[in-house]
């Protein structure tokens, strides 16, 4: 079942076009050159229940833009989408009682209060039961350990301790959706994994649905089953890492170190250098195995050390925003 | 309504904790409401009564309308026009309530906490200062607290037509100051209306801006017949519904315009 539906969805605002010094800035009062920038153009997908997708795309991509209409609070020029059957632009209230959604820049926690008070006022905002609301607090305590900082004032946690407070705040009311957008910035190594944890929890126990915008690839590999890639407005690919990987980047890197120096050719495996006693090979998944070329060539001499390379999720993505910014100019 | 009481709880908790503000606007109030009646006193200079209204009577005015300005202060203006700014509007908007509901509740908040840090403590200095600042009857006093509170939703969506200009000009500036000034004038707070040249006098009592604070204001010291008070309280009540109309359609039209900015 989808949960998420969108359909050619467009958003088109009008920038202006400021002139430069003094002059400009006075022209600027009388005439203003707006021109009109299309953020996301024409985009379509569909989200099933329970999945994790991220939606990742460079700077100015139109990521945000997309979240802030699935969430209802910017509308789209045009367009349709729906979560859960239902039109944020036309019930947004409906929809967002149903929604969790954490921008890693922004704060929803109450800087003057304890963390805990802004748990309460959540509670009454979406109406949450008595007991439902310890229960989730609870497991969502469980899984993150937020009972040692729940009576400190918001302003004295760490960035850690406060993206923990906004993602627990956007679970308090068990919404089906969660936008998580770039929840893992400025983190450190040790909370990262934690935040990594947490969504990985609450998807799997909640069947909790969620859309990751993040420019940490390792957030990506180690949380979405599915990754959306949109650049300049459009979506530029769409499907699974793995499919992508072996997409963009098919070749894999075998080193082997030999006892002695050596150059040994094989038909399914290219040499693409050899210094002293080490050879590196370059070979497609789909037509050897690793296994198999380090067998084929150990027959012919003794192999001491092997390393194998994986094409870097880095350089993959690289590649394809590359290829996407190519393709539109 | 939870929320919202909930939300209203928080602002007074959170005003509680700001004690240096208190103090000195208490100090600077003391010191503008003395100053008023000095001003007062030197105006009459021993008449008895000028526009049929008593040099006491006048007092009384300006201790209640000082004490009236602090739990007046709106702050719906500055909140949207920040969040706009920031962004941060997206927040709000991502709750399953009204925005401006909740917006109100804040303004209540913090006019509840006011009440019992500014209005109170001032009520009592200006008690010791000029003597009580009686009401006319209990009768008058009643039909003050009713009309002192429409004056407040008409004051409030006034703030609030102001912070929609927010949304399309993402700053408010100096013209929250200018019409902070323009109302402290043609509401009356400072000059009743009745002092005005008579045609001046006439298009001020137009306005929506005498509702706030010259109504409640003529109604606690007697200055109006009963008839009349029915009259321009029926007035008041229809400035209210009718700026409440009009904010709500340019509230959704705002609605279909937000940009939110920062990524």
């Amino acid at each position: 079942m989808n949960i998420i539906e969108v359909s050619h969805l467009v958003k088109e605002y009008k920038k202006i076009k400021k002139e430069r010094g003094l002059r400009g800035a006075v022209k600027n009062l009388f005439v203003q050159n707006t021109e009109i920038v299309r953020a996301v153009d024409d985009i379509s997908f569909s989200i099933e229940k329970g999945d994790i997708v991220g939606y990742i795309g460079p700077n100015g991509a139109g990521k945000s833009t997309t979240v802030k209409m699935l969430s209802g609070i910017m509308r789209p020029t045009s367009g349709e989408i729906l979560i859960d059957g239902v039109s944020p632009q036309r019930d947004r209230k409906r929809v967002v009682r149903n929604l969790g959604v954490v921008f890693g820049q922004r704060s929803q926690l109450n800087w003057d209060l304890r963390l805990g008070e802004t748990f309460e006022l959540l509670k009454r905002i979406y109406q949450i039961e008595d007991k439902t609301y310890t229960e989730n607090l609870g497991t969502l305590n469980e899984i993150f350990q937020i009972d040692r900082f729940l009576d400190t004032p918001v302003r004295q946690l760490s960035l850690g301790q406060r993206m923990r407070g906004d993602l627990v705040a956007a679970m308090l009311h068990s919404p089906e959706v969660l936008f998580l957008d770039e929840p893992t910035i400025g983190l450190d190594v040790e909370a990262k994994y934690s935040v990594r944890k947490f969504i990985k929890e609450i998807n799997q126990r909640g069947k909790t649905t969620i859309i990751l915008t993040t420019h940490d690839l390792g957030d990506i590999q180690e949380l979405c089953q599915r990754v959306i890639i949109i650049n300049e407005g459009a979506i530029i690919e769409d499907g699974s890492l793995d499919e992508l990987i072996d997409k963009i980047a098919p070749y894999r890197h075998l080193i082997i170190d030999f006892y002695h120096p050596a150059a040994i050719p094989h038909p399914h495996a290219e040499l693409v250098s050899v210094s002293e006693a080490r050879s590196v090979y370059r070979f497609r998944k789909d037509e050897i195995t690793a296994a198999r070329l380090i067998e084929d060539i150990s027959h012919t001499a003794p192999i001491k050390e092997v390393g194998l390379e994986e094409a870097k999720i880095d350089d993959i993505i690289r590649t394809v925003y590359q290829q996407g910014s190519a393709g539109k100019a | 309504m939870k929320s919202y009481l909930f939300v209203s709880k928080i602002r007074i908790q959170t005003a509680l904790a700001y004690r240096f503000n208190v103090i000195s606007t208490i100090l600077i109030q003391c010191l503008i409401m003395y100053a008023m009646s000095c001003f007062w006193a030197a105006a009459y200079s021993g008449a008895e009564t000028v526009s049929g209204v008593s040099q006491r009577d006048m007092i009384t005015y300006t201790t209640i309308s000082v004490i009236m300005g602090n739990l007046l202060t709106m702050g719906v203006q500055n909140r949207i026009a920040r969040s706009v700014r920031t962004g941060s509007v997206a927040l709000d908007l991502l709750k399953p309530v009204n925005i401006y509901g909740i917006y109100l509740a804040e303004d209540l908040g913090d006019c509840a906490a006011a009440f019992f840090q500014k209005a109170i403590p001032l009520l009592l200095a200006g008690t010791v200062l000029f003597g009580f600042p009686m009401p006319a009857s209990a009768v008058h006093l009643l039909l003050f607290l009713f009309s002192f509170a429409i004056g407040y939703l008409i004051n409030w969506i006034l703030a609030a037509l102001l912070g929609l200009c927010a949304f399309k000009t993402l700053t408010l500036g100096p013209l929250v100051n200018a019409k902070g000034f323009i109302m402290k004038l043609l509401s009356g707070s400072i000059f009743p209306l009745w002092f005005f040249p008579a045609g001046f006098r006439r298009v001020l009592e137009a306005l929506p801006f005498m509702n706030i604070y010259q109504l409640p204001l003529g109604i606690y010291i007697g200055q109006y017949t009963m008839d009349d008070i029915m009259l321009r309280t029926a007035l008041q009540l229809f400035w209210c519904a009718a700026l409440w109309v009009l904010f709500d359609v340019l509230q959704k039209k705002m609605a279909a315009a937000i940009l939110i900015q920062g990524g």
